[in-house]
């Protein structure tokens, strides 16, 4: 067990900024910094539970189909999520439950099933997980809020109005192309931090 | 050929488990989740016609009726207050942007329609799913269904209302299916 595992996901190895894991979600659903937190925080649980699942069963999948059986796990198991919460936790369900039918299909939960669970014990591949959906969910946070920030001159947050800029609403960065420019120059600047740190 | 076998059994298998656990969690959860759905949809009926205190059910054999006339109807209510019908309320589906859009509408007599929710939908999020908030949903108080709504780009007039930026998909679905409405204007017992 290493706690670079954890952390790794985070900045490092982030699944947006470096790996551009997600990019439909990612593109699709940063309008407002809620969202982003919603959304990331949704698939941070399922990509934690489903790499521990995945890294469970690893020794009984074939190598050579280990690729849709991973798709039928977590598919399986996305739905299994989505039933619960529908049924048991109704306040939270109406706060995510709509990004739920997004998750099935991003590319993140796949890729570190593939590039990590299958290769690592349960408790590295949870931690790699929440690591992985930590770094997800911080991306899109600065991404929803950059683009509500300049977008609408406002950040809401649960309902309250935090804050209320006297700026034009520049409403190109709330459509998609905003998500385009605004996710690009974020990724510029990851990279021009790591080069320098480098250097 | 022999591994061809064992793989396709090996994924059978867990094909096979899967199912049983999707059939297993869809037993244990249907009812809560049918009985969260029906306080959802009070919530709606309640919001759509607060005049009304009670709710009256159409059979299905009457809404099969309708549907000759209304094919997205799936459930439709009397609004009571005090015991005397003030108008209805009908629960339309119609085909937005990521499936089915489901739309409550309250509506009077004359077609003046009274309020509109959503209920389940699987818009996007911060796009078509701003459907479901005031800011849209709003705008269809006091218009009415016995002229052709239209959803426009900006400066809505008339029976129009403003579509919600980049997600013109999901704004004539919800259009469109209040528009399916209108049929059964005067027809309704």
């Amino acid at each position: 067990m290493k706690i670079s595992n954890l952390t790794k996901g985070i900045i490092k190895e982030n699944p947006t900024f470096v790996q551009l894991l997600g990019m439909c979600p990612t593109l699709a659903v940063t309008t407002s910094m809620e969202n982003g937190l919603g959304m990331g925080l949704a698939t941070t649980a399922v990509l934690a539970l489903s790499n521990m699942l995945i890294s469970l069963v690893r020794k009984a999948v074939p190598n050579k189909i280990r690729i849709p059986i991973f798709v039928v796990i977590i598919a399986t198991f996305v739905t299994v999520v989505e039933m619960f919460m529908e049924a048991y936790m109704g306040a939270l369900y109406s706060a995510l439950g709509i990004f739920i039918p997004l998750i099935v299909v991003n590319c993140i939960i796949l890729a570190r099933a593939e590039a990590f669970a299958a290769l690592n014990g349960p408790i590295d591949s949870l931690f790699d997980g929440i690591g992985m959906g930590l770094g997800f969910t911080l991306s899109l946070s600065i991404l929803g809020l950059v683009r509500e920030l300049l977008g609408t001159g406002k950040l809401v947050l649960f309902g309250t109005t935090l804050l209320n800029l006297p700026i034009p609403s520049t409403i190109a960065l709330i459509l998609p192309p905003g998500a385009f420019l605004v996710l690009g120059l974020l990724i510029a600047l990851k990279n021009a931090y790591t080069i320098r740190k480098e250097a | 050929m022999k591994e061809m076998v064992k793989l396709g059994i090996v994924l059978l298998l867990f094909s096979a488990i899967s199912a049983g656990v999707l059939g297993l969690t869809n037993e244990v959860t249907a009812p809560a989740i049918a009985e969260s759905r029906r306080a959802a949809d009070l919530k709606n009926m309640q919001e759509v016609f607060p005049e009304a205190d009670d709710f009256e059910a159409y059979s299905e054999e009457e809404i099969e009726g309708y549907k000759a006339t209304a094919p997205e109807l799936v459930e439709l209510y009397k609004a009571k207050a005090g015991g005397n019908s003030v108008g209805y309320i009908a629960k339309v589906v119609t085909n937005g942007f990521h499936g089915d859009v489901e739309l409550i509408v309250g509506f009077f007599d004359d077609g003046k329609i009274n309020g509109l929710r959503l209920g389940q939908h699987s818009e996007t999020p911060g796009l078509g799913a701003n459907a479901a908030t005031p800011e849209f949903y709003g705008q269809f108080s006091g218009l009415t269904l016995k002229e052709e709504l239209s959803s426009v780009d900006s400066s809505p007039e008339g029976n129009q209302i403003q579509g919600i930026t980049a997600a013109t998909i999901t704004s004539n679905a919800v259009v469109a299916g209040i528009n399916g409405l209108a049929n059964l204007l005067g027809g309704l017992k």
